[in-house]
């Protein structure tokens, strides 16, 4: 009787086992799946584009106004960009991507995006989304070597985080025309940072 | 340890495994958090993860190896555990990759929700990672431990000094 609960227990503990290998390769299949797979970016083009001129965050609209505070202490409006360009980058300071996407801009894609006369401008979301970080004057020097020429940092309210950033990203990009229209968005600004610079 | 490498083959597989794992680490390890490969990614390998990314391939490789060795004379091995602690190192891809918010999203969460805990989680994960690593070492020593032990009561230092012999016989 002992030893066939022993025996039992022991076929249990095999069960186990082999569940718990299951379940971890399923489990890094999933995140295999999701790291080479999902689509972060959605270039113009890859869903119906709106063809008239209403104000939104989606492709083909005209991104909505704001006010940005800009490091240097002065305020901005995104409106007074209009006939250039521009990166409109929202970040977490404190999120390692961000961080990383700063550098890759700054090091391999800045020249780039100035040759073709777009402004950038890196935007912190409404109090680091509650988390502590450093300010993004700060996140701009140590990771992206301070302001340069037509790369601008700055602060924004919290209405501008909510509806640019309605799903709490860290990190959001909008790729936004001359005449003010957005051509691309997505989440995750350096996985795609060669992407982005085609989009101009 | 040293029985394991008596064998040629094993030590040339340990080694292969080793340079192939530490290499794989130090390309992944920098490139979790952006959520995708991204080759330049390596040029901002930290100290930090250049150190866990060695730790992880000697681990991983040394692992695998023994399972080698414990299938060869049918001994259990712990491959759970060295699924455990690879997923275990991927975790800092859920700071800052959007996987969080939109598994959140998808439970039907309102906006205010979202920003009430989205953020929350990942902080969690940006500023813990090293700790997620360490427990992927300590997991993987256990399967260390594990294997080793059941190729021990299997079968005993003979029988794997034997191993190592005909191993070494055969590649001559």
């Amino acid at each position: 009787m002992t030893g066939a609960l022993g025996r039992m227990r022991t076929k249990k503990r095999g069960g186990h086992r082999k569940t718990a290998v299951l379940v971890g390769l399923l489990a890094l299949l999933v995140a295999a799946g999701y790291l080479v797979l999902l689509p972060h970016g959605q270039p113009a083009g890859s869903s119906g584009q709106a063809a008239g001129v209403s104000t939104g965050t989606k492709l083909g609209e005209i991104a909505p106004d704001f006010r940005i505070q800009l490091t240097n202490g002065s305020n901005v409006r995104l409106e007074a960009f209009r006939g250039h360009p521009v990166l409109l980058w929202f970040v977490a300071t404190w999120c390692s991507s961000c961080q990383v996407g700063a550098q890759l801009l700054s090091q391999q894609y800045y020249t780039r995006l100035r040759a073709k006369g777009v402004i950038i401008l890196t935007v912190e979301l409404y109090d680091n989304l509650g988390q502590p970080g450093p300010p993004i004057s700060q996140f701009a020097d140590q990771f992206a070597g301070g302001a340069k020429q037509g790369w601008l940092y700055g602060t924004s309210g919290q209405d501008t985080t909510y509806i640019y950033d309605p799903n709490a990203y860290l990190d959001i990009y909008y790729a936004i025309d001359s005449q003010g229209r957005i051509l691309a968005t997505g989440a995750g600004l350096p996985d795609s940072p060669g992407g982005i610079v085609s989009v101009f | 340890m040293g029985e394991l490498f008596a064998g040629r083959a094993y030590a040339a597989m340990f080694v292969s495994l080793f340079v192939a794992f530490s290499t794989l680490y130090m390309f992944l390890l920098p490139s979790l958090p952006l959520g995708t490969p991204v080759p330049q990614a390596i040029g901002f390998l930290t100290p930090l993860q250049a150190a866990f990314a060695l730790v992880f391939g000697f681990l991983i490789a040394l692992v695998i190896s023994l399972d080698a060795l414990a299938f060869r004379m049918k001994a259990s091995s712990a491959r759970s555990l060295t699924v455990g602690s690879i997923l275990a190192s991927l975790v800092n891809g859920l700071c800052c990759t959007p996987v969080v918010p939109t598994i959140i999203a998808m439970t039907g969460a309102s906006t205010p929700a979202l920003f009430g805990l989205s953020p929350r989680i990942q902080a969690f994960f940006e500023f813990n990672y090293p700790y997620f690593y360490a427990l992927s070492v300590g997991l993987l020593l256990i399967s260390v431990h594990y294997v080793s032990r059941s190729i021990f009561s299997c079968c005993g230092a003979g029988r794997m000094a034997s191993i190592g012999t005909v191993a070494n016989v055969r590649e001559q």
